[in-house]
């Protein structure tokens, strides 16, 4: 039994697939237009996923090291040989669960959610290829196949975001994030390249199937043994900067906030849950390469805690209540990368499996109160507590699971703090306690705009939230309170650092400083707040630094600057190149074909004279060459 | 000597003929013209036969007998021809082979 | 006595030569048809003497007998039959195919006068194409009581018996496929072409 559910563990990402060409058929060959048989389906792939997953868990905790690898060769061209398969650790089955219970809660939700949209069925297919995608790449073997899957998760984005594509601004935000990843993808592809080329011999002679993550150790000793340590940084590098725009760390998150153009479901599962997290789980799977470069580590560390900083501070100034959590994803997957910078692999982790439940919770309960008042403007919202309980409530477990307030997301935190405590990053630290309060303020904010206050919309009636959306919420608020204390301890267990633990001090005063700071962050809420948010502070350095920070430190102007006053200069001198000289030696070489088939024609008229002149022709042409070889031959000869 | 006739001169003025009888098949444009051409051209080949017969072969002259089968060969070669010939005026009245441009190519 | 024989000899071929590459032209460049068959009669006549000339008798009528009678015989008939309305122009008038066609036929024409005579005779001394220089007076002394005619009928009937038991075969064939086909067109008169390309000329 055991071993059945290890040995077809494919099948969990391959019954999405599966449900979504069973969609697409079934739809497109009109056989039924029913929602509810499309629902099923999918529900049914997820549902199936999440238990195999459990099966798989109950492999990985009797047996320590649990490691189970298929490999299928792929490609065999010369020396190379590419395999394709599924690798189940207790990396892969720890994200297994998070993608597939969080799947199925977001997958329950949008059946009700988007029960009214015409392209029903469109949405679910594109979900299940997600799916499909991300579950392959959670347990792909190889950095090859994780490439491919990660193309995939990519497109699936880019089309879950222009979902509704009629919508100019949706079209652009999906592009924009789509462009944005290429730059990547280039720089994880060019990486892969690299690394391979530069150990290609440690593959052959090690017996070990091409880029497989479980020699990266001996390949990162080979790399450096073979090159500089130079390009041994570059190469880390273009991972860093892979995880970093899939995880839209700083200086490239900005397609994130534009991706919450797509459907609320889609934030919850894609944006915020599991895709972006992909980032993480790429530096966890390559952890053993990076560690060979303190320089990228520290790179990771200092890009992590000042997106989890920046990000932060401008979440306290956005009204759009799905760009307030797009950039708090992002201020989040900081404190992972963080954690993964400085060695902290499994609180990382831990912080991205507490995240994905919370974070999915909050994106819910906002799709709940957009769909209940129609508006995602939280300025125009407030007192909804009275006419929405129940996702007030939810939201306010979210609230603190996020900000750290004794549920989830505190015992993750609190890990984070104590893994920068323990390599003496103080300078880290400070910053991550620093936007451990920030957040703290701006979630708190964000509940008391929609939830308390008073009333500021139009809107008379509320859509009440039925059973549809509320039991999905259900689901989710039940790992958000109870996944920190149950798992904490077993947690630190179940996913090793792959390399020596540094020793865990007692820092209680750690604890109690995290409290005090939950303490003050709470209070401060309540005074700025509480009664709605009103311009309280006259000072016109803060005006103007709200102004800024709405405008999302003005990240995007610096890149449209870049592109406008820069790139297109360049451009316009590529395009007279390309234009003049490519052009022109293509156009040159089809002139000559052109000039010699018009020769050719003359001749080809279907005349059966002017055949038979170019034949006595070449007859001719034939005798002279062989006349010429002949002459030339006998004087050799003679002479 | 020039008055020494031999087998090059024969060669040479059976190759002038092929060339005019070739000359005629690639240029002119009247049916009957070029079939009168390709007999010519035949004949320049008999020409060959028969001196080579007559200056190497002399015991056995195969040449002759080669000529012989080369001059029921063309007569057969005229008849058809001349048969095609009547059929195409049938069929089409125009005896120019520049019309005749039905085995494709550039229309 | 020798010298006589081979200075007549020449003056025959010479004489004979001539007329017929210049009536060989005249097939080309004679403007109306009926004109260049006779040229053609006469080229033919004239290459019978040049058989003659090469002690092949036989040959030489049979030559008159077929080409310069019935084959002439036949494209007169053709030529009577089909009502040959189109311009008959001269050869000499210029285009690209006709100089293509002449400068090839130049070349061929010098390439193989270029292998007859051992490359203009620079090669004499290296190579012998045909072996030329065999003494006719000779060889004619010891077969002077071989008649060409009774050759002929011995190969014929020896050597080459199959061959001409074929082309007797061929002839029979050719005759009656002839005499079908033109029956076939007669019958059916199907001229579906022909209007069609009435419709394009106009």
């Amino acid at each position: 039994m055991k071993d059945f559910f290890v040995t077809n563990s494919w099948i969990i990402s391959f019954l999405p697939l599966w449900s979504a060409l069973l969609i697409m058929f079934f739809k497109g060959l009109n056989i039924y237009e029913n929602k509810e048989i499309t629902s099923l389906l999918t529900l049914g792939a997820s549902f199936l996923g999440f238990f195999w997953s459990l099966g798989l868990l109950g492999c990985c905790l009797q047996i320590a090291n649990f490691n189970y690898e298929i490999m299928v060769p792929f490609l065999n061209v010369g020396l190379l040989s590419l395999s394709f398969g599924f690798l189940i650790d207790n990396l892969s089955v720890l994200m297994l669960l998070i993608v597939t219970s969080v799947s199925f809660a977001v997958q329950l939700y949008s059946r009700t959610y988007m029960a009214n949209d015409k392209e029903f069925h469109r949405f679910f297919v594109y979900l299940n290829l997600f799916n499909f995608s991300m579950l392959s790449l959670v347990m792909s073997p190889n950095l090859l196949q994780m490439y491919v899957f990660w193309e995939l998760v990519g497109v699936c984005s880019y089309l879950l975001i222009g979902f509704w594509f009629k919508r100019p601004s949706a079209a652009k935000a999906a592009t924009k994030a789509f462009l944005i990843n290429r730059i990547g993808d280039f720089a994880f592809l060019a990486s892969i390249c690299a690394l391979g080329a530069f150990s290609f011999w440690f593959w052959k002679f090690s017996n070990v199937p091409f880029l497989d993550f479980s020699a990266l150790n001996g390949a990162a000793l080979s790399v450096l043994g073979t090159t500089t340590p130079l390009v041994f940084f570059l190469i880390s590098l273009g991972f860093v900067l892979a995880a970093c725009t899939k995880s839209a760390q700083i200086p490239l998150h900005v397609w994130l906030v534009d991706a919450m153009e797509g459907p609320t479901p889609v934030s919850a599962l894609i944006h915020a849950a599991t895709m972006v997290a992909a980032g993480v789980f790429l530096i966890a799977r390559v952890y053993p390469f990076l560690n060979y470069s303190p320089v990228a580590m520290s790179i990771i560390a200092w890009i992590g805690v000042l997106t989890a900083f920046i990000m932060a501070v401008i979440a306290i100034f956005q009204n759009d209540i799905k760009k307030m959590l797009a950039f708090s994803t992002s201020s989040q997957l900081g404190f992972m990368m963080v954690a993964l910078g400085v060695g902290g692999y499994s609180a990382a982790l831990f912080h991205l499996t507490t995240h994905a439940y919370f974070k999915a919770l909050l994106f819910l309960c906002a799709g709940a109160v957009i769909h209940s008042v129609n508006l995602q403007d939280m300025r125009y919202m407030g007192e909804l507590r009275k006419s929405i309980p129940f996702v007030a409530g939810c939201y306010l477990i979210g609230v603190c699971a996020i900000s750290g307030i004794l549920l989830s997301g505190f015992w993750s935190k609190e890990a984070i703090f104590y893994i920068l405590a323990d390599t003496s990053n103080f300078g880290l630290l400070a910053l991550a306690l620093l936007s451990s309060l920030l957040t703290v303020i701006y979630m708190l904010r964000s509940y008391f705009m929609i939830f308390e206050g008073k009333y500021n919309g139009t809107l008379k009636t509320f859509h009440i939230p039925p059973w549809g959306i509320k039991f999905p919420i259900l689901l989710l608020v039940m790992p958000s309170v109870f996944l920190g204390w149950l798992v904490n301890e077993p947690f630190k267990t179940f996913i090793k650092t792959p390399l020596a633990l540094p020793k865990l001090g007692n820092y209680e005063i750690l604890f109690a400083l995290s409290l005090i700071i939950i303490v003050i962050g709470v209070l401060l809420a309540f005074v700025l707040y509480y009664n709605g948010i009103k311009e309280k502070i006259k000072i016109s350095f803060i005006r103007k630094f709200r102004k800024f920070a709405q405008q999302g430190l003005y990240f995007n102007k610096f890149y449209e600057f870049l592109i406008e006053k820069l790139f297109l200069k360049i451009t316009r001198y590529a395009y007279l190149f390309d234009k003049y000289l490519v052009d022109g030696v293509v156009n040159f070489w089809g002139l000559c074909v052109q000039v010699k088939s018009k020769f050719l024609l003359f001749w080809q008229n279907g005349n059966i004279l002017s055949y038979s002149t170019v034949g006595v022709a070449g007859l001719c042409l034939l005798m002279v060459v062989f006349l010429l070889g002949f002459s030339v031959y006998m004087l050799e000869v003679w002479l | 000597m020039i008055f020494d006739i031999s087998l090059i001169h024969y060669l040479v003025l059976a190759l002038i003929l092929f060339c005019i009888g070739l000359l005629g098949v690639l240029t002119s444009k009247n049916i009957i013209r070029l079939l009168m051409c390709v007999e010519i051209m035949l004949t320049s080949v008999n020409i060959n036969f028969i001196a080579f017969a007559n200056y190497l072969d002399l015991g056995n002259r195969l040449g002759d007998s080669v000529a012989i089968f080369v001059m029921a060969v063309s007569a057969i070669e005229v008849a058809v021809g001349l048969c095609i010939l009547i059929c195409l005026a049938n069929y089409s009245n125009n005896m120019n082979i520049e019309k005749q441009n039905k085995t494709g190519g550039r229309k | 006595m020798e010298i006589d024989a081979k200075f007549i000899n020449a003056l025959f071929f010479y004489l004979f030569s001539i007329v017929s590459v210049i009536f060989a032209f005249g097939v080309l460049f004679l403007p109306k048809i009926v004109y260049a068959i006779i040229s053609m009669i006469i080229a033919f006549v004239s290459i019978a003497c040049l058989f003659v000339l090469l002690n092949s008798d036989f040959l030489g009528l049979a030559q008159i007998m077929i080409y310069a009678i019935a084959v002439s015989i036949l494209f007169l008939f053709a030529v009577m039959l089909v009502k040959d309305n189109a311009k008959f122009e001269i050869v000499s008038i210029f285009s690209a195919k006709k100089f293509v066609a002449a400068f090839s036929v130049v070349l061929f024409f010098i390439c193989a006068l270029f292998s007859f005579t051992n490359g203009f005779g620079i090669f004499d001394k290296i190579i012998k194409i045909f072996a030329l220089q065999t003494d006719l007076v000779e060889l004619q002394i010891q077969f002077q009581d071989i008649v060409c005619l009774k050759l002929l009928g011995i190969n014929l009937l020896s050597n080459y018996v199959f061959a001409f038991e074929l082309v007797s075969v061929l002839i029979l064939v050719v005759m009656l496929g002839v005499a079908m086909f033109a029956l076939k067109n007669v019958n059916c008169k199907i001229k579906p072409v022909e209007k069609e390309s009435q419709k394009n000329d106009i």
